[in-house]
């Protein structure tokens, strides 16, 4: 019997397997993001891993679901990551049941930060919305610093205050074990968080892609001090998801590749946290 | 209507509209064999969903219908769970 059904803690050494088959990521990559999400706090009655499609016992789809509740001003607001959505091809028409599953959980809002062009106009019967139409390719160390800032690593001592909350402190020291760079700017006696997750894939420089941030308009204000911090570790080129140019920052914004959302929450662009890209590295 | 009528009239609407040329339909029918894709698929439930006010694949644990047959029987039962 065909089943969809929710990933069990047993299932990982075939789904393994699967991810492999159908990604170009190797098996390492797999057990890696399988472990992270074991490890993730997932909150209580919600999908550890995701969804599979079983056929008899054998894995022939599956939609790895990041849940994560992110505490916004003391709430709880649940938002969840779609990634690694991948079905066998004799199984193909089947995909969008493994989505359908996933977004029964009303409590979220979901995101999908990497859908694959062929599945964008059935995110689009599912309700989804792009929430950024395109990315901004830009070079921080251009830009002016405000008199004072200073950009220091995330260190576990950190501790909150009126300018930096325990919810945004749990956001750096998780992505800073991730692998991530997770930064304090401070300027004018405030502490401003931001993470970067850094992709070596590029032949020429690794790219930091902003995955956190309270906002792009605080990213723009303390780009040249970020940007020379990044500079300093190789990072001239730094990538986030927009909606069009940004102004104040010397880059440039390519449209294509829009980024889905569906539920209550806006998703910011600046603001991917808990997502595959910044779990599981690039 | 009854869900029956309800899914064969959605599954050549879909086909319609998105160009696919469909076999006889008949319950026996394997729906990776009727030619629909991924988006039809997509578009099927949602739209009888809408229509039938029903969503059998919110369901823990859902079984995947491998004919049309099963997908109308997925439908009845949960039409006949609801009322």
């Amino acid at each position: 019997m065909l089943r969809c059904r929710e990933i069990r803690e047993d299932d990982v050494d075939a789904l393994v397997d699967l991810l492999t088959r159908g990604f170009a990521s190797g098996r390492d990559y797999w057990t890696r993001a399988l472990g992270r999400l074991r490890d993730h706090p997932t909150p209580r009655g919600l999908p550890k891993y995701g969804y599979v499609l079983d056929d008899d016992g054998a894995l022939v789809g599956v939609l790895l679901l990041i849940f994560t509740d992110l505490r916004v001003t003391g709430e709880s607001r649940i938002r969840c990551n779609m990634s690694s959505w991948y079905v066998d091809p004799d199984y193909r028409s089947y995909g969008p049941l493994l989505a359908l599953r996933a977004i029964r959980h009303k409590e979220a809002t979901f995101f999908n930060t990497s859908p694959a062009p062929h599945t964008w106009p059935i995110l689009d019967k599912q309700g989804f919305v792009p929430f950024a139409t395109g990315r901004t390719i830009a070079i921080p160390v251009l830009s002016l610093s405000p008199r004072g800032a200073r950009v220091q690593a995330f260190q576990l001592d950190v501790r909150p205050g009126q300018d930096l909350n325990q919810a945004e402190i749990d956001v750096l020291r998780h992505h800073a074990n991730y692998g991530c760079l997770s930064l304090i700017c401070e300027v004018d006696g405030e502490r401003h968080p931001f993470v970067f997750g850094v992709d070596r894939r590029y032949w020429l420089m690794p790219v930091a892609h902003l995955v956190y941030c309270r906002n792009l308009r605080e990213f723009v204000h303390l780009a040249g001090p970020l940007g020379r911090f990044l500079a300093r570790r190789g990072c001239i080129v730094v990538k986030f998801n927009s909606n069009g140019p940004t102004r104040g920052i010397v880059g440039r914004h390519y449209p294509g590749g829009p980024k889905y959302r569906k539920g209550g929450d806006q998703i910011r662009p600046g603001d991917v946290a808990y997502s595959e890209q910044a779990m599981f590295g690039y | 209507m009854t869900v029956r009528s309800a899914v064969y009239d959605q599954v050549k609407t879909i086909a319609e509209e998105q160009k696919k040329s469909l076999p006889p339909l008949t319950d026996e029918l394997r729906l990776l064999e009727s030619g629909l894709d991924s988006l039809c698929i997509a578009v099927l439930i949602a739209n009888l969903d809408d229509e039938l006010k029903i969503s059998p694949f919110d369901a823990d644990d859902v079984e995947i219908p491998v004919t049309l047959g099963d997908l109308v029987r997925i439908y009845e039962h949960a039409a006949t769970t609801v009322a």
